[in-house]
């Protein structure tokens, strides 16, 4: 048990400028590690008459995090010797509920190397297992130690064990476990992500939040409660009263400890964006440990676009896609490669979206599927450890007994060894590989800079190449109007020769930095005019969208193809800004129009103002959630990511363009909690509070009753007052 | 029932019906109301925070006007903007649900719904004359061009021989 406060710090969220924190100067900033550090800080908070709001990696993008005065930590991401609440919180062995022991006990899970199905696609009590998390952990960190239990199992899968094979260390609960599904990156807390609604793309799922079947919530003035269901697919009580009662009962003289079973409470406070106070634990319903077969390919969005608005909607993606010419002797070479795997119903599908066009109004996109694959069989193989691929690369946690060293949060995203021009998980958008390896695109502006030689050689563009792919045939009215084409090309090509040399000058730099110095460049080569430009940047756009979105197929551990995000510090600015809305599934006509204004506007900027975003737009398709305020309301429900660096100057106006877009009210978008988050009083109560569910009224009686009637106003925040969550 | 907000034109683009056909609209600014509809008939303007529209025919047996059913289907034209397309069909539960007796389509002409590229655009094509048909790989298919020359060189008469003068 430990507490540490630090005075006059500055409060930074990951995705801003390292020199540019939001708040400069923040004068209390308190962190801890245990439930009791946490109760004593809310007890004592009404007293101070400060506000505060618990945070953890401070990876949210939205001000849900931000506090008007203190901050209370349960992961500081900053160097420093602070207490972080991190690991697993009292092992479950001491609080299970004794039906839930017994059913576990006598209902053996399938071994992961003897799986042949999805685990993930049931959500009863068998097949599974339970870890009580604490809430700062994040997800890396979560995943990792799910992986390692095989080697150091929790108490209670040892007692599971020697109740079935009479060897606490041997037995079925002696396996490594995984997640169901994940976002696509995983430096954020568990529970910071999950509360904001954060999903995969896992679309026969219910996100992260619906993972989660207790929680041990602190209140404003200490008073603590243990959270679960009234009713759920588990069937039984998770913890025991009485041991709930011997450990937690007397943690703090001056506070009262509940045990709350109860849907709506439940529902509420999951996703309750930091408003109901901090929750220091909580239990997760993990499953035995799998790989996942990642497929890709590339097309234009007008096909799929029209595959979407057939009958079938999103499920028209259900099996493998493959596009082009060459469709049928790939599909047949993927059959040949993956056997059953590959004519079985996949459970993820994202599609993301180059913002710039080419060819005038078309645009490239990188379909996304994926299946359940069998740990043992050879694809699962990495051929040079014996070890399922992408375990070494990502998910080895420090201290591990084979003294292997750490990866997990450490590592570029998995990459296969022996896949040709594998470009690793398509996972995340644009800001999970914002901070990747830039350098490839010198490789991809001289292959530019080559090409433009070639016209001014040939007084003609080669179809098949570069610039064809990016350009219509037409009239040319540009084009002609230029008095000497090859004069202006020739000083194209010489800056894409330096610019080339000065990306690899720039050493290990992000993706992020190369994509805005390549933007620039080509703005500034002088007497080159406009057309030309835009020409060039959408041919450049495009190749390094196909570049990161390119055909690849392999398979990996679960976590090593669910979490794209890059964790090598390159001293990445980290300057984006990401928004993501998200629309009934049913509704391709609506969310489509919504994706095609959006891309109206870009062609648009980049034609009439000479700007570019450079971002992505992705979709993702998922389950509805349970959280009464998810931005996942629908049955099914598509989440539309919108990311882009600010430093771009097309990308801030492309973002808040969409902002008002979602806003308005022909498309009522709902927004992610955890990103750019403008909604106000009234937009909430209309997207959240419409019959018969009414959530929003709901969520605020839950608020009410943990807030003492709403008199302890400690975690309201100017965020929680614009968008309304409060309790009246 | 359909759901605008904004400002909108609408305009029958379709009236395939034996009845009698008009919209119903309410809560508009200055456009509550019946406007009866045939092909073409174009209403602009019509402006409001939640207007709701109803399509009716007239039963000319009882001289009553009945409501419709209504689909309604979002999409995005770069050349226009937002466009709502209600497709009514008469006489429920009697009706064809062929969702053609009366198509109204409804086009924002505001922004952010009003198509940014709906004016001119700088034609960013290339001439063909500046394009080069040519193969980049073994493997590339046979261009456009040269199946055009190859079906223009087969539809091409043979020029008759000329016989030889006798020496």
């Amino acid at each position: 048990m430990a507490k540490k406060t630090l005075h006059h710090v500055p409060w930074r969220r990951f995705h801003d400028p390292k020199n540019n924190p939001k708040r400069p100067d923040v004068a209390d900033v308190l962190c801890a590690d245990e439930g009791a550090d946490f109760i004593d800080i809310c007890q004592k908070r009404p007293a101070t008459g400060l506000k505060l709001k618990a945070a953890g990696s401070h990876w949210s993008l939205s001000d849900s995090t931000i506090s008007d005065d203190s901050a209370l930590e349960t992961h500081w991401p900053d160097a420093g010797a602070v207490p972080l609440n991190t690991g697993l919180a009292v092992d479950m062995l001491q609080i299970i509920s004794d039906p839930l022991f017994n059913f576990m006990a006598h209902t053996s899970p399938v071994a992961p190397d003897a799986a042949v199905q999805d685990p993930c696609l049931t959500s009863g009590a068998s097949n599974c297992f339970f870890v009580h998390l604490k809430s700062g952990t994040r997800v890396y960190e979560a995943y990792s130690l799910l992986d390692g239990m095989a080697a150091a199992p929790t108490d209670l899968a040892k007692e599971l064990n020697k109740k079935i094979t009479r060897d606490p260390m041997i037995g079925p609960y002696s396996v490594p476990w995984g997640f169901m599904t994940l976002g696509g990156s995983a430096g954020q807390t568990v529970f910071g992500a999950l509360t904001t609604g954060t999903h995969g793309g896992d679309y026969r799922q219910r996100p992260i939040a619906d993972a989660v079947v207790a929680m041990h919530l602190v209140t404003d003035g200490g008073d603590h409660f243990w959270i679960e269901r009234a009713s759920s697919t588990i069937e039984f009580p998770i913890a025991n009263d009485q041991k709930l009662k011997s450990i937690y009962g007397n943690l703090h003289p001056n506070v009262s400890f509940q045990i709350v079973r109860d849907n709506d409470l439940f529902d509420a406070v999951v996703v309750g964006v930091g408003r109901f106070g901090v929750v220091v634990s909580m239990v997760l319903r993990v499953v035995p440990q799998y790989c996942l077969l990642e497929h890709r390919r590339l097309t234009d969005w007008s096909l799929i676009k029209a595959m979407l608005k057939t009958p079938a909607h999103h499920h028209a993606f259900d099996t493998g896609v493959f596009f082009g010419s060459d469709a049928a002797t790939d599909q047949a070479g993927f059959a040949r490669r993956f056997g059953a795997v590959a004519t079985a119903q996949n459970r993820f599908l994202q599609i993301a979206i180059n913002p710039s066009p080419h060819l005038r109004d078309e645009h490239r996109v990188g379909v996304t599927q994926r299946w359940f694959h069998p740990n043992t069989a050879p694809e699962a193989i990495d051929p040079n450890t014996g070890d399922v691929r992408g375990r070494r690369e990502r998910g080895i946690a420090s201290g591990n007994p084979e003294g292997l060293p750490e990866t997990a949060g450490t590592t570029a995203s998995y990459s296969p060894p022996d896949t040709l021009g594998g470009s690793g998980s398509s996972s995340g958008n644009f800001l999970d590989h914002a901070c990747s390896d830039g350098n490839f695109i010198a490789g991809i502006v001289r292959e530019a800079a080559k090409e433009i030689e070639k016209i001014i050689t040939d007084n003609a563009v080669t179809a098949g190449g570069i610039a064809a792919a990016a350009i219509a045939l037409g009239a040319g009215a540009e084009v002609l109007a230029i008095a000497s084409v090859c004069a202006v090309l020739a000083a194209v090509a010489l800056a894409l020769e330096a610019l080339a040399d000065a990306i690899d000058a720039l050493g290990d730099a992000s993706l992020a930095q190369t994509v805005q110095t390549t933007i620039d460049t080509i703005e500034d080569i002088p007497g080159v005019p406009q057309s030309i430009k835009i020409m060039l940047l959408r041919a450049l756009v495009k190749m390094i969208f196909e570049s990161q979105q390119k055909n690849h197929d392999y398979v990996a551990i679960s976590y090593a193809v669910m979490d794209g995000h890059d964790y090598v510090d390159r001293s990445c600015f980290g300057n984006a800004e990401s928004i993501e809305i998200f629309f009934d599934a049913a509704r391709p006509d609506i969310y489509c129009a919504f994706v095609d204004a959006a891309l109206a506007f870009e062609a648009a900027q980049e034609e009439q103002a000479g700007r570019f975003a450079a971002g992505y737009i992705s979709l993702r398709y998922m389950l509805g959630s349970r959280g009464l305020i998810a931005p996942s309301q629908f049955a099914e429900t598509v989440a539309i990511e919108i990311s882009g660096l600010r430093d771009a100057k097309g990308s801030v106006p492309f973002i808040m363009n969409a902002v008002q877009l979602a806003r308005d009210p022909m498309f009522r978008g709902l927004f992610h909690w955890g990103q750019f988050n403008p909604l106000t009083r009234p937009e909430v109560e209309a997207l959240f509070d419409a019959p018969p569910g009414k959530n929003l009224t709901r969520w605020r009686h839950a608020l009410q009753k943990f807030t003492r009637n709403g008199t302890l106003d400690g975690f309201s925040s100017a965020f929680t007052r614009n968008a309304g969550l409060e309790p009246f | 029932m359909a759901k605008l907000s904004g400002k909108w034109t609408l305009r029958a683009v379709g009236n395939d019906a034996g009845w009698q056909q008009r919209i119903f609209i309410s809560g508009s600014d200055a456009h509550d109301g019946p406007h009866p509809m045939v092909l073409g008939t174009t209403i602009p303007h019509v402006e409001g925070n939640a207007i709701n529209i109803i399509a009716q025919a007239l039963n000319p047996d009882l001289n009553v006007w009945i409501d419709s059913l209504i689909q309604e289907a979002m999409n995005w034209d770069n050349s226009t903007g937002l466009q709502v397309t209600l497709s009514a069909d008469d006489n429920p539960p009697y009706g064809d649900l062929d969702f053609n007796d009366l198509v109204v389509l409804c086009t924002a002409e505001d922004e952010p719904l009003a198509s940014p590229l709906a004016g001119p655009r700088p034609d960013l094509t290339i001439p063909e004359r500046f394009f080069k048909w040519r193969r980049v790989n073994p493997e590339q298919k046979p261009t456009p061009r040269k199946e055009k020359e190859k079906a223009k060189s087969k539809a091409r008469p043979k020029k008759p021989v000329r016989p030889r003068r006798p020496r």
